[in-house]
């Protein structure tokens, strides 16, 4: 089976001269179609930029990113923007939804963006929010909403476009311990009820215990550790973060 | 201190182009008004060394008879603060440099005597170049009109000869016969002179489109003391003394004109050019103001996460104040200094190129005086406006959330300060015009048809400007209703945009206000000028479509001439234009078995008849019309040996009696034996014709003139249709004044729009990075905010030529009643489209700069960030 995702010897670095800071350091892993992936790591250890260059909103110092079968080094900047249209649903820690549009339109912008006209908009919506236990919320504006209901909001938006791949960056970061489980319930959903890649960055172990595969990430380098599911125990990734001294 | 100036400059200098924009943004607004204050002063700068702005004669008076002193009486009178005596007529002018053509003599042009220094006591002309006549000159000295100059190339010290025109031989009633008293072949009588000034175009610089020499009194009496001459006196009233009480006691002794522009020559249609141009003036500065204002209240909205964290840092309320102050402060005073310094250096250059508020001119304006206690104040007016335009954002930051304020939100749509935008209002509608009246104040009376424009104008004026401010969801729901059908075609951007617009309501309603004042000025003014040009083609169908006008013809026999044109099968008629008088108008005496093969005398034989009978009169519609004359009424001509005459108006009419040299619409037409009979004018010899033709062109005549009269040399001769496109490219030209500041008004409210687009972008940084990170590219982003500007201007636009076209009727009504003329009411067609469309392109245009930031967003940072 190919991988969705290939990550091969992928380095970034900030800044210059005496200011230089490599985030990332030879990072390479592959995730497979229809895995349920994490990448672990305490805080500024990379992760969040490791999505950006997976996504192809930045670009790497050196290294190879293939994603769907297309190597995003060999893409142009517009080229990159339609491949992440077509391949990537994204749910971001601070949720991101746009503040002047409606639940009902944030979670159709995927398909709006994609030039699809109101009619499909209309019929690919109500059945995600129902989904997400959104659908009396409709109507609401993004600032009329809870936390958990943003970020509910945000991974509906993220099913909505059909992109085999969804990107989720800390999601439960800014919930509570009950809202952050409902949305880990979602996205494991996700890959179970929609058969969809997912990828997972957080330092939460209650978190990557959803996924199916774990990998470590420890100052800009992935740890030789992986944790393999199913069912991995949340205890298990408490054990392999003590082990890595994280 | 330090803390404020320091995030003060850093929000300044950290945004530049918003700051420019800004600056800018007031800046224009005040050097337009600047400009043309300016401008005007310098115009009329000359008419008094006292820097007066706009004296003239009151009253033109004429004595009825058995006087034995009338300008001692005058000077007596109470009410009466100055008295100069005056008369007109045409005569012969030659320059003594430039031979005329062999077998022409001399040219017609209009000649006023009048006592020296009458500009300076009375300010009825200006010298531009040169001195005024005074004591030392006015022996044989004369001023010229700006268009002598140029037809004769004359400056100051040209030798000129100025020629008692040909005189008929005097009759006198004797026994009920007409006898021969004096030979018609008594020498003419010439004066030589020297051009001691060349007058400017106001006033007496404007008669007979500049072909005009002014001579003293006596001069001019001396020249033409074989001539009839109606004295008549100019007054100035005693500012003390009411206007109706003077001309009580005039009316014993004197007939009089109340309007001192019959004596100037159409100073109301100069009253109303340049008020119209001090208001155009107005409305600039209060569009600058109001988009400035709109700026400075909305530049909270993209910091309300900096205010926040100012906030939580310990910051109070008043230092934050101290901050959004500063920052306005900078900008209203760069603004005010640069604009006071654009504004003067505007002036200066259209001066340089001769635009003035009286017209194009052809030449430079000078001196450059700048009224510096005036255009200071208009300057510390637009400033101190801008200045109230930073309160709105202080009151907002006093206002905010600061836990919402720190994750980058704003709570809701707080309702707005109501009370602040109910003073806004009243500020732009109601404060700020009525301090720049006091500082420029409206030019002469305070007529009701000027005073019911302005009121309309500023009914006007108040709803485009309050709406928006008081009522902005009405524009929010109405353009994002507009911007649904796009969604079909464009889904992400039409979604994008209506989302846009209706939140951003107030930013939405103060661009399409700005775009509806910038094109109902327009489409009014283009609305203006064409019944303007209306009038002129209207009159030149009546009067001269058919005509054919020759000049320059060596003295003939009228008969000759007659017979000679009449061989012509094209030929109707033919008018001799000599026989000339001037009692207090122009009196033209015609052939009347010529008149009466055209017009209105073919149709009506009778009127043809009472005409020939004597003491009736055909008069022009201009003429009617400044004096109130109907078909019936009488008309009280003075003569000379034969007192007062009273004739008949037998007909309100264009179709006789016009000549374009001298240039005169105000005319009336009798027998030309009653003219000779009443004022010795010459009937059997002319040099100058008007030839009525029912087919054929200037070019038929001319062969036939030149094939009959081989020794005339250069005949200048022009066709009806001719004279009306000159007439209509003067009007044009002369409106050009406006046209800059029109477009002045547009770069406003494209800065306007501009601004509102930026302080957008700036607000939804992080929703264009989301938009980005989700797979929109930059042609999206682009068409997100093209659409925008699509629907702002096309609805700015279509409000805008709805008001325009409705205020049209309404200036041409108000200039009816300032200038006496018969305007028609004329839509605007093919400029309403053009309004429109430019209003769409400059709100498209606006966008590109917007554009260009929003597509240079940081992706990354903006999903990055909470």
């Amino acid at each position: 089976m190919t991988p969705m995702l290939r990550v091969q010897g992928l380095t970034k670095v900030f800044g210059k001269g005496r200011e230089e800071t490599a985030v990332l350091r030879e990072v390479s892993f592959e995730v497979e179609e229809r895995t349920f992936a994490c990448v672990m790591g305490p805080s500024g250890s990379g992760k969040t930029t490791l999505l950006h260059l997976v996504s192809g909103l930045d670009e790497p110092s050196a290294g190879a990113i293939v994603l769907a079968g297309r190597d995003l080094g060999t893409l142009s900047q517009r080229e990159r923007t339609l491949h992440r249209r077509r391949t990537i649903g994204y749910v971001f820690q601070f949720f991101n939804l746009l503040p002047n549009l409606s639940v009902r339109d944030n979670v159709g912008l995927p398909l709006a963006i994609a030039g699809r006209g109101r009619g499909e908009v209309e019929r690919a919506v109500p059945p995600l929010l129902e989904r997400l236990r959104l659908a009396g919320r409709a109507g609401a504006l993004p600032h009329q909403l809870s936390g958990g209901e943003m970020q509910r909001a945000s991974i509906a938006r993220a099913l909505c476009g059909g992109q085999p791949l969804v990107l989720a960056d800390e999601p439960t970061g800014n919930l509570s311990q009950k809202a952050g489980l409902e949305v880990m319930q979602a996205l494991r959903e996700v890959r179970d009820r929609d058969g969809r890649t997912v990828l997972l960055v957080t330092h939460n172990p209650r978190d990557a215990a959803f996924a199916d595969v774990v990998y470590f990430l420890v100052d800009g380098q992935l740890s030789e550790r992986v944790l393999r599911g199913p069912n991995l125990a949340v205890e298990a990734v408490h054990e392999a973060l003590a082990a890595l001294s994280i | 201190m330090g803390l404020t100036s320091s995030i003060a400059r850093g929000s300044l200098f950290g945004r530049p182009a918003r700051t420019i924009l800004s600056i800018l943004g007031v800046a224009v607004g005040i050097a337009t008004v600047v400009a043309v204050f300016t401008l005007d002063h310098v115009t009329v700068f000359a008419r008094s060394r006292s820097l007066v702005a706009d004296f003239g004669a009151d009253l033109e008076v004429r004595p009825k008879g058995g006087l034995p002193d009338p300008r001692d009486e005058l000077v007596r009178m109470n009410g009466v603060a100055g008295v100069k005596a005056f008369f007109e007529n045409d005569v012969g002018f030659r320059s003594v440099h430039r031979p005329l053509p062999p077998g022409t003599s001399s040219e017609l042009v209009r000649l006023v005597a009048l006592e020296e220094e009458s500009a300076l006591t009375l300010g009825v002309y200006r010298v531009d170049v040169g001195q005024d006549l005074s004591a030392a000159t006015a022996r044989n000295g004369v001023l010229v009109g700006r268009g002598l100059a140029q037809d004769f190339g004359l400056s100051v010290g040209s030798e000129v000869v100025l020629t008692q025109p040909a005189r008929a031989a005097k009759s006198a009633c004797v026994e009920g016969e007409m006898r021969t008293v004096e030979g018609a072949d008594a020498p003419e009588r010439e004066g030589a002179f020297r051009v001691v000034g060349i007058l400017g175009r106001e006033g007496l610089g404007r008669r007979a489109n500049g072909r005009v020499v002014v001579t003293s009194y006596d001069a001019g009496r001396e020249l033409l003391r074989d001539t009839f001459i109606d004295a008549r006196f100019w007054l100035r009233r005693n500012p003390g003394v009411d206007l109706e009480a003077l001309e009580n006691g005039l009316e014993r002794g004197f007939t009089f004109e109340r309007n001192a522009s019959r004596a100037v020559g159409q100073m109301a249609d100069e009253r109303a050019f340049r008020n119209g141009v001090r208001l155009a003036g107005l409305f600039a500065l209060l569009l600058g103001l109001y988009v400035i204002f709109h700026t400075l209240s909305m530049s909270l909205v993209e910091r309300v996460r900096e205010v926040g964290v100012l906030s939580a840092l310990g910051t109070t309320r008043l230092q934050i104040a101290r901050i959004f102050f500063l920052e306005a402060l900078f900008i209203a005073l760069s603004a005010g200094a640069l604009g006071l310094a654009g504004g003067l250096v505007f002036a200066h250059e259209l001066l340089r190129r001769g635009i003035t508020t009286l017209g194009v001119v052809s030449h430079p304006v000078r001196p450059f005086v700048v009224p510096w206690g005036r255009v200071t104040l208009l300057a510390s007016l637009g400033v101190a406006v801008a200045l109230f335009g930073s309160i709105y954002p202080i009151l907002r930051a006093r206002d905010t959330d600061v836990a919402c304020a720190l994750r980058g939100e704003e709570r809701g749509r707080r309702a707005a300060a109501r009370g602040f935008q109910i003073v806004s209002v009243s500020l732009l509608v109601l404060v700020v015009p009525a301090l720049f009246f006091q500082v420029v104040p409206i030019i002469g009376a305070a007529e009701p048809a000027l005073l019911g424009t302005l009121a309309l104008g500023f009914v006007v004026l108040g709803l485009l400007v309050g709406l928006p401010l008081l009522a902005p969801q009405l524009f929010g729901a109405a353009t994002s209703f507009l911007a649904r059908p796009c969604e079909r075609w464009m889904p992400l951007a039409g979604q994008l945009a209506r989302a846009s617009l209706s939140q951003g309501a107030t930013r939405t309603g103060a661009a399409v206000a700005a775009i509806a004042l910038v094109t109902a000025a327009y489409t009014g003014l283009q609305g203006m000028t064409a019944s303007l040009a209306g009038e002129i083609e209207d009159w030149g169908e009546r009067g001269v479509a058919h005509k054919v006008f020759v000049r320059g013809l060596p003295e003939l026999p009228t008969d000759d001439l007659f017979r000679t044109l009449h061989a012509l099968p094209e030929v109707r008629g033919v008018e001799a234009g000599g026989a000339r008088a001037f009692p207090s108008f122009l009196l033209l005496g015609l052939r009347v078995d010529e008149l009466a093969r055209y017009g209105p005398l073919a149709q009506q034989p009778e009127l043809a008849q009472a005409l020939r009978a004597g003491r009736t009169m055909l008069v022009s519609e201009r003429l009617a019309r400044q004096r109130g004359l109907a078909v019936g009424d009488s008309v009280l001509v003075q003569t000379g040996g034969q007192g007062i005459q009273e004739f008949r108006v037998g007909a309100i009419t264009d179709a006789y009696g016009y000549f374009p040299q001298p240039d005169e619409r105000a005319y009336g037409v009798v027998d030309e034996r009653e003219a000779k009979r009443l004022f010795c004018v010459e009937i059997e010899r002319t040099n100058s014709i008007a030839v009525e033709l029912a087919a054929g062109d200037a070019a038929l005549v001319e062969a036939a003139l030149r094939a009959a009269y081989p020794e005339a040399g250069a005949l200048a001769v022009s066709g009806g249709r001719e004279v009306v496109k000159v007439l209509l490219d003067d009007l044009r030209v002369d409106f050009v004044l406006f046209d800059i500041i029109l477009l002045s008004t547009a770069i406003l409210a494209g800065l306007g729009i501009l601004n509102g687009q930026l302080l957008s972008a700036l607000e939804r940084q992080k929703e264009l990075g989301i938009l980005k990170a989700l797979g929109a590219t930059r042609g999206q982003v682009a068409s997100m905010v093209l659409l925008e500007s699509l629907v702002v201007g096309a609805s700015g636009s279509a409000l805008g030529c709805l008001v325009g076209a409705g205020l049209s009727p309404v200036l041409v009504s108000a200039l009816r009643a300032l200038s006496g003329l018969a305007l028609p009411f004329r839509t605007a067609g093919v400029e309403l489209a053009v309004g429109g469309l430019g209003a769409v392109m400059l709100a498209l245009l606006a966008g590109l700069y917007p554009i260009f930031r929003m597509n240079r967003v940081d992706a990354v940072r903006a999903v990055r960030t909470g």
